[in-house]
């Protein structure tokens, strides 16, 4: 009894302590930045909107009654292998909505050395997409400090009419992640 | 002695136990604490264990034995070209193959056979998704060629890494998945 009441205060005082000193990392920046995530470099290259996307076989063809934002991101593993994205690490917020990647690539893995470069698709409400910018998150068991990556994808108030625009009848050609050594 | 601070032989006795059960109170707290850094240890070490990703160089030439499987490495050679068949296939700039020739001996049929390249930094690399067309194969027996057990079978990996680390490679990896001990890293015969 003593022990187990031992136990729990202990992991109450760790957990209250780990809260005091971390919290989560957020790193912000911008299209074309290079960001530190964990042991990887990442950063967003470009931005393309659709409403219909065309991957490399006839099943990975989709058309949307939204918009379809493209976000090309390159990952660099200069240490060792590291995967951005999967079921909960990689999403686009905008206008207070969560949308999660869908399609061919819903995560991107760069090699040990290499650097790796894919589209992320996710599907949006054109209405609100002003400010979106890319969520890239990674949390492990042991990690008192989860990180996150904020990428604004150029997206604002002011021109968010054009992107929209720039999506009508627009196919976006989506092929698999590429990969080159790192210099 | 005055008599005021005489003590009764009871009083006495109750003191002894009153001072008997502090003592046993202290132990008591002293061996929960004790028990609490004991499980801290053990959660700490089990879960750095666990989660990074720690290897062992073995002598050069030396076999790993995991799960009833005996792996040697025979060779590991770096090549800019691979033969497939009637076709070669050359590395990106910047890039080299490694390929690295095994034998097994295992005790079960249908072993895996799977190992990685192993660099500094703990880096690590799987071998190529595609099979080549090449003398020797690069899986662990099929339907037409079944890996006997007991009878050693030789097989090839071959992976893609960049160049820059074709120089800083520690070896092949023979993971096991189910024990805590560092991953063995096998180093061909000088």
């Amino acid at each position: 009894m003593i022990i187990a009441l031992a136990c729990v205060v202990v992991a109450g005082i760790g957990v209250n302590v780990t809260q005091n000193i971390s919290g989560e990392v957020i790193r912000t920046g911008d299209i074309h930045q290079s960001l530190r995530l964990d042991n990887a470099i990442v950063r967003v290259t470009d931005v393309r909107t659709g409403t219909a996307m065309a991957g490399q076989t006839d099943d990975d063809r989709y058309k949307t009654g939204g918009m379809i934002l493209a976000v090309t991101l390159r990952v660099e593993a200069p240490g060792t292998k590291y995967t951005v994205g999967g079921d909960d690490g990689v999403s686009v917020q905008a206008g207070g909505r969560t949308y999660a990647a869908f399609g061919p690539n819903t995560s991107i893995t760069a090699e040990a050395g290499f650097a790796s470069t894919g589209d992320l698709l996710f599907e949006v409400d054109p209405n609100h997409i002003a400010g979106a910018y890319l969520e890239l998150y990674r949390s492990e068991f042991i990690h008192v400090t989860p990180q996150k990556v904020h990428i604004r994808l150029g997206i604002t108030q002011q021109n968010a009419a054009q992107w929209v625009a720039a999506a009508k009848g627009r196919t976006l050609q989506v092929g698999s992640a590429s990969s080159e050594p790192l210099g | 002695m005055s008599a005021s601070t005489q003590q009764r032989p009871t009083d006495r006795v109750d003191k002894l136990i009153q001072r008997s059960d502090r003592r046993r109170s202290w132990l008591m707290a002293s061996m929960a604490f004790a028990l609490v850094l004991i499980y801290l240890f053990i959660w700490m070490t089990y879960a750095g264990s666990h989660t990074y990703s720690r290897f062992r160089q073995l002598p050069a030439g030396d076999s790993a034995t995991v799960k009833g499987v005996t792996f040697t490495l025979v060779s590991l050679t770096r090549t800019g070209v691979i033969t497939d068949g009637d076709e070669t296939h050359q590395a990106q700039p910047g890039t080299t193959y490694v390929i690295a020739d095994l034998q097994i001996v295992t005790a079960n049929k249908d072993p895996l056979c799977s190992v990685e390249l192993v660099a500094d930094g703990k880096r690590t690399w799987e071998s190529n998704a595609e099979f080549f067309d090449r003398k020797k194969p690069q899986y662990c027996g099929d339907d037409e060629h079944p890996v006997t057990p007991g009878k050693p079978w030789d097989y090839e990996q071959i992976y893609l890494i960049p160049a820059a680390f074709a120089d800083r490679l520690y070896g092949i990896g023979v993971e096991d998945l189910t024990s805590p001990a560092p991953t063995k890293v096998l180093t061909p015969a000088a």
